[in-house]
C-alpha cells in the first residue's frame, strides 16, 4: 500500500489545512520537540477504516503454512489410525487363519489315526500284506556270497507268513 | 469505642478458630483416608472397579516318539453373559438354546442372575461361538480359551490320560506331568464401571500367559495300535474281560507300547468305568505266577547253586510245611534238568531249587530286580507291588514266592526283569517320557537309572533256558517263524478280595524276549481270567500276534545262522 503523502495527483487536487491540537507538555528529561508545522493531509476515497491494519504478506503465508501443517497432521493422524485399523484387521485375519489351521490339523490327525485307517482299509477290502522274505547273509567261509542274481547259490531265506489284519500298514 | 473495637477481633478469632478446627478435621480425615485406612480403602475400591481375568496358558502337547500329537489343545471360546446388559432374557435364552443346544431353563436362570458375569458355555468350538456372537444379542460375549482334544481317539488313552473342564490333568500323563504341561497363566486387569463396561482410559494391564512344555513319550502310535488291536481280538477269542500289554526296548528301557483293555475314550471319561481308566500295566499289582520262576533261577545260577544242565528228581507233588504242592499237570517222577524244569514250568522242581537258594538270597535277587518298589517310569500312581521282608515270610512262603504266588508285581516290573536279562544282566529303569520340549527346544533329561543285577554269564544262561521254554516247553504257542524267542508263561490264581485264600479266577501272563540271541524287544501280556485257564492258550498267542507285527514294523531281522532248510524253523507259529 502506497502512503498518501506520496500520491502527487491527490496533492494537487485536494489540499486541506487542519488544525492540529497542541501536544501535551513533554517530560523535562526529553528534548524539546520541534515547533509544530501545519500538515497537508489528503482524504482518500475508499480508504480503510481507521484502526484496521492491512494484512501483511508474512502473516498470510504463516497462516497458510500453519493451516497446511494442521491439515497435514490431521491427515497423518487419520492415516496412522487407518493403518492401525488395517493392522488390527490383518492380525484378526491371521488369528482366524491360524485357528482354522489348528482345526484342520486336528482333522488331519483324526483322519490319519491308525484306528481309522484300519477301519477304512477293511471297508474298502484291502487284504493283509504278503509274507516277508529276508535274505540271509552268506555263512562265513562260503566260497561265493549269497546273492539273488548269481544263481550259483540260492540265498537262504526265512519266510514269515503274515497274519496281519488288513490295512495295518507294513511294507 | 474499645468494646466496638473488640468485636471484630473476637469475630476474627472465632472465625480463625472455626477454620482451624475445620482444617484440623480435614487433615485428620485426610490422614485417615490416605494413610491409616489407605490400604483397605484401595483394596475396596479396586474390588469395585477392577476386573481381573485369567488368561489361560496354552497347554503343552503330548506327542508319541515320532512327534505325532496324542493330546493337543485347540482354540475354543467361553461364552458368557452380563445379565445387567441382557435386554430380554426370554428371547435371549430362546436364541441361545437353539444355537448351543442347552436347555432354555438353565440359560434363563443364568441370564437373570444379579451378577455382571455368568458362564453360558465352555469349550465351545470357534465356528459355533462365531455364529452365536453373530446373533448380536445384547449382553452376550465370548473370550478365548482352549479345548483339549485327543485326535487318536482311544489310542493309549490310559497312558495319555485326560483333563477336566479347567484343563487340569486328572489322569495319566496329563495328571503326572500337569505342572509341566500347564504353563503359567496370564492375567488381564481392567477398570470397569458398575455395569461391567471398561472405563475409557482406565487402568489396563495384560500379563501374557506362558505356554506349557510339550511332552514327548517313548510310545510309538503304530505299535500301540497293533498292541491294542491284538488285545481286542484276544478279549473276543478268550472271553477275558480285561487285558494289558507292554513293549520295552531292553537296551534303553523305553516303553514302546503300553496298552490296556477295555478301551477308554478320553473325551468321554465322565461315563467311563473305573477299571477302564486304570493303566493296569503300572497301577495294578498281581501275583505273577510262573514268570517269577526266572528270578529264582537267576538267584540259583548267580549264587553258583545250580546250572541249567543240573538234573533233579521231580515228582508231581511235594509235601512241605504241612502243605502239599503240585505241578500243573500230573506226571510220574521225572529226572529233569533245570532247563527242563523251567520248560515244563514245574512248581516242584523250582521249589526244590529254591530250598537250596535260601530265603535271604532269593529276597535279595527279587529286590535287585526292582520288585517291591516302583520303577519310577514317570507315571502317576505307580504301584510298588507287594514284597515283604524275609523275616515276615511264613514257612510256606519259601515255597510259594519262588513260583510267583505270595508276592505281587506290576506287569511293567516283571517286563523290566526280563528286559534286564535281555540286556545282559543290566536292569534299566523303564521310561515313558522321552523328552520335554519348551519353545521348540528339547530340555535336558536325566539319564535313566541302570544297574547290574546279574552277571552276563547268568543272563546268557537264563536266555538259553527261556529259549527252551518256547522251543520245547509251555511257550510253544509264542513261536514266530524265523526268530528265536525266549519266553515264559505264567498262570496264577487270584487271591480273594476280603479273605484268605484264592478264588477260581486266574491271571495268565506271557513275557518274552526277541530275538533271544540279540534282544531287541521285550513284551509282556497279562490277561484277566480268560475262559481257558492256561497262559499257553491265551497270553502266549496274543503275545505272538503283537510281536509279529512289531518285528516287521521295527525292521528286526530274523535270527540268522539258523538253517533255513530246517523245517522246525519255518513252521507256523501256531502250536
Amino acid at each position: 500500500m502506497t502512503p498518501p503523502e506520496n500520491n502527487s495527483a491527490l496533492q494537487e487536487t485536494q489540499v486541506f489545512e487542519i488544525a492540529v491540537p497542541q501536544r501535551r507538555t513533554q517530560s523535562p528529561r526529553r528534548p524539546a520537540p520541534a515547533p509544530d508545522r501545519p500538515r497537508h493531509l489528503h482524504a482518500v476515497p475508499g480508504r480503510p477504516a481507521p484502526g484496521r491494519r492491512p494484512p501483511r504478506p508474512l502473516l498470510v503465508v504463516g497462516a497458510v503454512v500453519a493451516a497446511s501443517l494442521v491439515l497435514a497432521l490431521a491427515a497423518i493422524n487419520v492415516l496412522v489410525g487407518q493403518s492401525g485399523v488395517n493392522e488390527a484387521d490383518i492380525q484378526k485375519a491371521i488369528d482366524a487363519k491360524q485357528q482354522q489351521m489348528e482345526m484342520l490339523r486336528v482333522d488331519v490327525l483324526r483322519l490319519s489315526a491308525p484306528a481309522r485307517v484300519h477301519q477304512r482299509a477293511t471297508q474298502i477290502g484291502l487284504i493283509p500284506a504278503g509274507a516277508l522274505t529276508y535274505l540271509a547273509p552268506a555263512p562265513a567261509g562260503a566260497q561265493k556270497p549269497a546273492t539273488t542274481t548269481s544263481g550259483a547259490r540260492k540265498p537262504a531265506t526265512h519266510t514269515r507268513p503274515s497274519t496281519r489284519t488288513p490295512g495295518r500298514g507294513g511294507r | 469505642m474499645a468494646r466496638r473495637g473488640a468485636r471484630p477481633a473476637l469475630r476474627l478469632f472465632a472465625a480463625l478458630a472455626a477454620m482451624t478446627v475445620s482444617m484440623v478435621a480435614i487433615v485428620a480425615q485426610l490422614i485417615r483416608l490416605q494413610i491409616v485406612d489407605a490400604a483397605s480403602l484401595e483394596t475396596l475400591g479396586a474390588k469395585q472397579r477392577v476386573r481381573s481375568v485369567t488368561l489361560p496358558a496354552r497347554r503343552g502337547t503330548i506327542y508319541d516318539r515320532n512327534m505325532v500329537p496324542l493330546a493337543i489343545s485347540i482354540p475354543a471360546r467361553a461364552l458368557y453373559a452380563n445379565p445387567h446388559d441382557v435386554v430380554n432374557p426370554e428371547t435371549t435364552a430362546d436364541a441361545l438354546s437353539v444355537a448351543l443346544g442347552i436347555e432354555k431353563g438353565l440359560l434363563l436362570d443364568r441370564l437373570t442372575r444379579d451378577s455382571s458375569f455368568v458362564y453360558l458355555a465352555r469349550k465351545v468350538e470357534v465356528p459355533l461361538a462365531t455364529r452365536v456372537l453373530a446373533l448380536n444379542l445384547p449382553g452376550i460375549g465370548a473370550f478365548p480359551e482352549t479345548k483339549r482334544v485327543y485326535p487318536q481317539g482311544t489310542l493309549g488313552a490310559q497312558v495319555v490320560g485326560f483333563v477336566g473342564t479347567d484343563d487340569t490333568g486328572l489322569a495319566g500323563i496329563e495328571a503326572g506331568q500337569d505342572s509341566v504341561l500347564a504353563g503359567v497363566p496370564g492375567r488381564e486387569v481392567t477398570e470397569v464401571d458398575p455395569n461391567g463396561h471398561p472405563i475409557p482410559h482406565g487402568r489396563s494391564a495384560v500379563t501374557r500367559p506362558k505356554a506349557g512344555k510339550d511332552v514327548v513319550l517313548t510310545i510309538d502310535r503304530n505299535l500301540q495300535f497293533a498292541t491294542e488291536d491284538a488285545l481286542d481280538r484276544a478279549l473276543l477269542q478268550t472271553g477275558a474281560p480285561r487285558a494289558a500289554a507292554v513293549l520295552i526296548d531292553p537296551l534303553t528301557g523305553e516303553v514302546l507300547a503300553m496298552a490296556n483293555r477295555p478301551a477308554l475314550d478320553p473325551q468321554l471319561f465322565g461315563s467311563a468305568t473305573p477299571i477302564s481308566i486304570r493303566n493296569r500295566v503300572v497301577q495294578d499289582a498281581y501275583e505273577p505266577g510262573s514268570v517269577n520262576k526266572l528270578i529264582t533261577a537267576a538267584a540259583a545260577i548267580e549264587g553258583g547253586i545250580a546250572l541249567p544242565s543240573d538234573v533233579y528228581s521231580v515228582p508231581d507233588h511235594l509235601a512241605l510245611f504241612g502243605k502239599v504242592f503240585h505241578d500243573f499237570a500230573p506226571h510220574k517222577t521225572e529226572r529233569w534238568s533245570y532247563n527242563e524244569i523251567l520248560a515244563h514250568s514245574s512248581n516242584i522242581g523250582t521249589i526244590k531249587v529254591a530250598q537250596q537258594v535260601g530265603r535271604s538270597r532269593l529276597y535279595a535277587m527279587l529286590r535287585k530286580f526292582g520288585l517291591g518298589e516302583p520303577t519310577r517310569v514317570g507315571f502317576p500312581g505307580e504301584s510298588a507291588g507287594i514284597l515283604t521282608t524275609p523275616d515276615k515270610w511264613s514257612a510256606t512262603d519259601m515255597a510259594t514266592i519262588p513260583i510267583g504266588q505270595g508276592i505281587a508285581v506290576t506287569p511293567l516290573q516283571m517286563a523290566a526283569v526280563y528286559a534286564a536279562i535281555a540286556n545282559n544282566g543290566v536292569w534299566t529303569q523303564p521310561t515313558l517320557i522321552k523328552r520335554l520340549v519348551a519353545d521348540g527346544k528339547a530340555q535336558p533329561r536325566t539319564k535313566p537309572v541302570s544297574r547290574r543285577v546279574i552277571s552276563s554269564f547268568t543272563a546268557a544262561q537264563l536266555r538259553g533256558m527261556l529259549l527252551g521254554v518256547v522251543e520245547t516247553g509251555t511257550g510253544k504257542p509264542a513261536r514266530i517263524s524265523g526268530y528265536l524267542i525266549g519266553g515264559k508263561t505264567g498262570t496264577a490264581r487270584v487271591p480273594l478280595a476280603n479273605a484268605r485264600g484264592y478264588s477260581n479266577q486266574v491271571m495268565t501272563t506271557f513275557i518274552g524276549i526277541v530275538p533271544v540271541e540279540s534282544p531287541r524287544l521285550v513284551a509282556a501280556v497279562v490277561m484277566d481270567n480268560p475262559a481257558a485257564h492256561i497262559a499257553a492258550a491265551t497270553a502266549a498267542p496274543t503275545w505272538r500276534n503283537i510281536v509279529q507285527f512289531a518285528l516287521g514294523f521295527m525292521r528286526i531281522p530274523p535270527s540268522y545262522g539258523l538253517d533255513p532248510a530246517d523245517d522246525r524253523r519255518n513252521r507256523s507259529g501256531t502250536p
